[in-house]
């Protein structure tokens, strides 16, 4: 039978029962629907995020390498150490230790220094047992390799973990929290991390016109997150009611108000200072002749114009003595001298917005962001190089905590990932292990955020898949199963098995097609929905998180990949066609001359 | 051969059968031709002829010994024809007439292909059915028979003319080709009017006569028609005998009807009764 007559005499059967016959479209193209769905936004995701590439590390491959805390019976047994420790010095010093002190929030906050000390000298040994066991190659095709080293880390803990004097005064814990909220917000606790680059890799993150160099008035360039730029910038951003075309205006008025600009600031205390001096460091050495010393000026400014740390200090009788002193007398036990550091705002680094968002595509593209580069202690070759001869050069027993390796591209990051990591970069759940993960690029964020759900996208798609089968062939054999008449008067009039089994064949196609089409158009109805509703945001999301304030980039959760929807397509076409197998082979195998003698 | 003593509906031919002939048959059938010949001048529709003598015509249907089983379960078996033989000639029309389970119908299914003979040969136009491969049992149902149900069973979304190209659809002949043998078929049973129009729009013989066209539509040698008029009121009944005819005469179509009615089996060239899988005797 010609494909024509096929589809002819097929279109009847689509049009005996109509309304079986459009229940089971329905149940098919809602569950292709979500597939359709789901590659619709995915795309579009993906596209919108392809439009970002330019911005930000979006070209550049960055991974980050973290060993997992836990050697040797983990955080419990290093607490358990931690403690033993704590209780000795109080012993020492003739204090006992009692429920009262255990207790207590000063007792609890030196444990847990103890406690990541203990841990941190188990990196060491972590990257020591790594570089031992083979000669794993981490990073064949890596350009850069940065060490965040956590001594750094650790004076900016200091700020945390040491006591303002000021939160003394607090009346209870409601103003206690507001207090430390203000104090962090004023040492740029959070903020001061993301300014330390190699010049070159800087270059992805500079902004048009600027450069890593000394400027002529002799201002040290850096890099500042959203949040910080903010604070030099009259332009205030309220995301409320903005869309994305209205959100990167703001980004570009503050960008245009702030970058380089010469600006001084107040520091809060010394361990603010140290760290943002060092960071000026860096960044002149880098630019300037390393083993001259860095011109800082700093000069006294006015306190802070936040009332509640504008006060009277309390006097030194009134702060309690602490339980556990430091040995290097870095304590804060005054009040917090409020001076001034210049230096010149080259680019907006994209770890904090002024939104202050913490969202998962954020999170996802600037994973740690207190873990970024603090030193880079040298640019290394494109060749292959050992862990064993990176740990030899820098001294095992530091207790650095990460690694980063900047790749030339994709294919090379995910070959890293998985040769460090046994294929896959959740492996780092065992001590001793590396947690390895991409960092900065937008659409490998995205990428792995689906990854997520690829288990969840496949057991869908299987379950889809035979819902549509088995719908097909209760359909086709409930039809054929009505007809066996017909198909005997068919067989009567010449038709071949053959035949018969085209015209059904036929039918479940056009079934099949229907759905398609329909679960098609629902899902493009739902996805324009969506984007419709949360393209702005969306938008607004990719711009805070590549800092893409020179762009005026419309988003769309809605992207039509071929390939996926042919993918999804063929899933439906040959579901279908698998269950049209078994009702066409039973409704042909029977006997002409009974089937027609039977009805 | 035994005297048919079956209901006569007709007054006349009860009148004309129950007179005593002494034996002698020619003046009865003689009176019966004369009766039917009067019966046809009346009649505003052309009217089937008396039956004629096709001994002369070629044998195109030829059962020898021919037996089949069904096989209700492994156990139960019902011999549904039991060693039957019969000739027909080629323009004839001929009745099967029996009770139900009679095997009328399952003889006609294997003189139309539908199945094999356990036992026995069927020869239709010079073919051993028996001996034909399954694709040429289907070439030969859509090629040299032609098949006309009680129920006529249309597609009931095609119209008329889609309904009778079904069989050209199953011979995979050309679309070019089909619009000759379509219209003929459609003229033969005067649907021409109404080719356009689907089943629900027909009256039961106008169904009929479509499922007719559809059966000629290939100008098979056989026509094999189950009870065609099962389903008809007896003016509708009597016009598809005329049909039958017609075909016959246009198309030298052969013709063999089962049917329960005696009227319709009246017209047939010839009759044959069949009970309990066997053919009992023939009219004439």
């Amino acid at each position: 039978m010609k494909i024509l007559d096929g589809i002819i005499l097929a279109q009847t059967k689509n049009r005996t029962h109509r309304i079986r016959n459009s229940i089971s479209v329905i149940i098919s193209s809602l569950l292709f629907g979500v597939l359709f769905f789901g590659a619709l936004f995915v795309s579009g995701m993906l596209n919108s995020a392809e439009k970002y590439q330019d911005f930000g590390f979006n070209k550049r491959y960055l991974t980050i390498v973290l060993p997992q805390y836990g050697g040797d019976g983990g955080w419990d047994a290093a607490e358990g150490r931690a403690r033993s420790i704590a209780n000795k010095d109080l012993e020492s010093r003739g204090i006992k230790v009692t429920d009262e002190i255990t207790e207590s929030e000063e007792y609890r906050n030196h444990v847990i220094e103890l406690t990541f000390q203990d841990l941190d000298k188990q990196l060491g040994q972590i990257y020591d047992e790594l570089a031992k066991k083979n000669d794993q190659k981490f990073h064949p095709s890596a350009k850069y390799e940065m060490r965040n080293i956590s001594t750094l880390n650790n004076s900016a803990e200091a700020i945390t973990n040491d006591p303002d004097p000021l939160l003394t005064k607090a009346k209870d814990a409601t103003e206690k929290r507001t207090l430390q909220k203000t104090i962090n917000e004023s040492n740029w606790q959070d903020n001061l991390s993301f300014n330390l680059l190699d010049n070159e890799m800087a270059q992805d993150m500079l902004s048009d016109g600027q450069s890593m160099k000394v400027g002529d008035d002799g201002s040290i360039p850096i890099f500042m997150p959203y949040k910080i730029v903010s604070k030099f910038s009259s332009v205030k951003i309220d995301k409320k009611g903005l869309s994305t075309a209205q959100i990167n205006q703001k980004y570009r008025e503050l960008f245009n108000d702030v970058i380089g600009k010469t600006v001084e600031y107040c520091y809060r205390n010394d361990a603010a200072k140290d760290l943002l001096i060092r960071s000026l460091e860096y960044n002149y050495q880098l630019a300037k002749d390393k083993s001259k010393e860095t011109p800082i000026t700093i000069n006294d400014c006015a306190p802070i114009s936040d009332k509640r740390l504008d006060q009277t200090l309390p006097t030194d009788a009134e702060i309690k003595k602490p339980l556990f002193p430091k040995a290097d007398d870095k304590q804060q036990t005054i009040a917090p001298i409020t001076k001034t550091l210049r230096f010149r705002i080259s680019g907006i680094a994209p770890y904090s917005d002024p939104f202050d968002r913490s969202n998962i595509i954020f999170s996802q593209v600037n994973i740690w962001p207190s873990g970024t580069p603090m030193i880079i202690p040298s640019t290394v070759a494109n060749d292959s190089i050992e862990l064993k001869q990176i740990i030899d050069a820098e001294a095992s027993n530091t207790d650095y905590s990460s690694t980063f390796y900047d790749f030339e591209n994709r294919a090379d990051q995910k070959r890293f990932i998985a040769s460090g990591c046994q294929g896959s970069f959740e492996c780092g759940s065992k001590p001793g292990d590396l947690w390895i993960q991409p960092f900065g690029n937008v659409r490998v964020a995205l990428e792995m955020f689906f990854d997520i759900f690829k288990i969840l996208i496949l057991i869908l798609a299987a379950v889809t898949v035979a819902v549509a089968m088995f719908t097909t062939m209760a359909i086709i054999g409930k039809t054929i199963g009505e007809s066996r008449r017909e198909i005997a008067i068919f067989r009567a009039l010449g038709a071949r098995r053959r035949d018969i089994a085209q015209i059904y064949v036929g039918f479940g196609l056009i079934l099949t097609f229907r759905a398609l089409l329909l679960a098609f158009v629902m899902a493009v109805v739902a996805a324009l929905i969506l984007s419709y509703k949360y393209a702005n945001a969306f938008n607004a999301e990719l711009i805070a998180a590549t800092g893409a304030y020179t762009s005026n980039i419309n988003s769309s959760l809605i992207g039509f990949d071929m390939l996926w929807l042919l993918a999804i397509s063929g899933a439906l076409i040959m579901a279908a066609l698998l269950g049209l197998i078994l009702p066409i082979a039973m409704g042909t195998r029977r006997k002409l001359i009974n089937q027609l003698r039977e009805e | 051969m035994q005297k048919d003593n079956s209901d006569q509906s007709d007054p006349k031919i009860r009148q004309i059968i129950s007179q005593e002939y002494n034996g002698n048959t020619q003046q009865l059938i003689d009176e019966l031709r004369s009766y039917l010949r009067s019966l046809n001048e009346k009649s505003e529709q052309p009217a089937i002829e008396p039956a004629r003598d096709f001994s002369n015509q070629p044998i195109i249907v030829k059962v020898n010994n021919v037996s089949y089983d069904y096989h209700i379960t492994r156990k139960n078996i019902v011999h549904a024809l039991k060693n039957v033989s019969l000739e027909i000639h080629q323009g004839e029309i001929v009745a099967l007439m029996g009770a139900s389970g009679s095997g009328k119908s399952t003889l006609m299914s294997l003189i139309g292909g539908l199945d094999r003979p356990n036992n026995g040969t069927i020869t239709v136009n010079d073919q051993d059915i028996g001996k034909l491969s399954n694709g040429q049992l289907t070439k030969y149902r859509n090629q040299t028979v032609g098949f006309v149900f009680q129920f006529f069973y249309l597609q009931p979304f095609l119209n008329l003319r889609r309904n009778v190209e079904v069989p050209l659809m199953f011979g995979r002949s050309k679309r070019k080709d089909r619009h000759e043998p379509i219209d003929r078929s459609i003229s033969a049973v005067n649907l021409t009017d109404r080719a356009s129009h689907k089943p629900k729009e027909l009256s039961g013989g106008q169904m009929q006569r479509a499922a007719i066209a559809r059966a000629i539509v290939n100008r098979p040698k056989l026509l094999l028609a189950d009870e065609p008029t099962g389903n008809l009121d007896s003016k509708s009944g009597a016009d598809m005998m005329n049909i039958f005819s017609e075909i016959r005469e246009q198309f030298g179509t052969t013709v063999l009807i089962v049917t329960h009615d005696q009227n319709i089996a009246g017209k047939a060239d010839r009759i044959i009764y069949m009970k309990d899988g066997e053919i009992t005797h023939e009219n004439p």
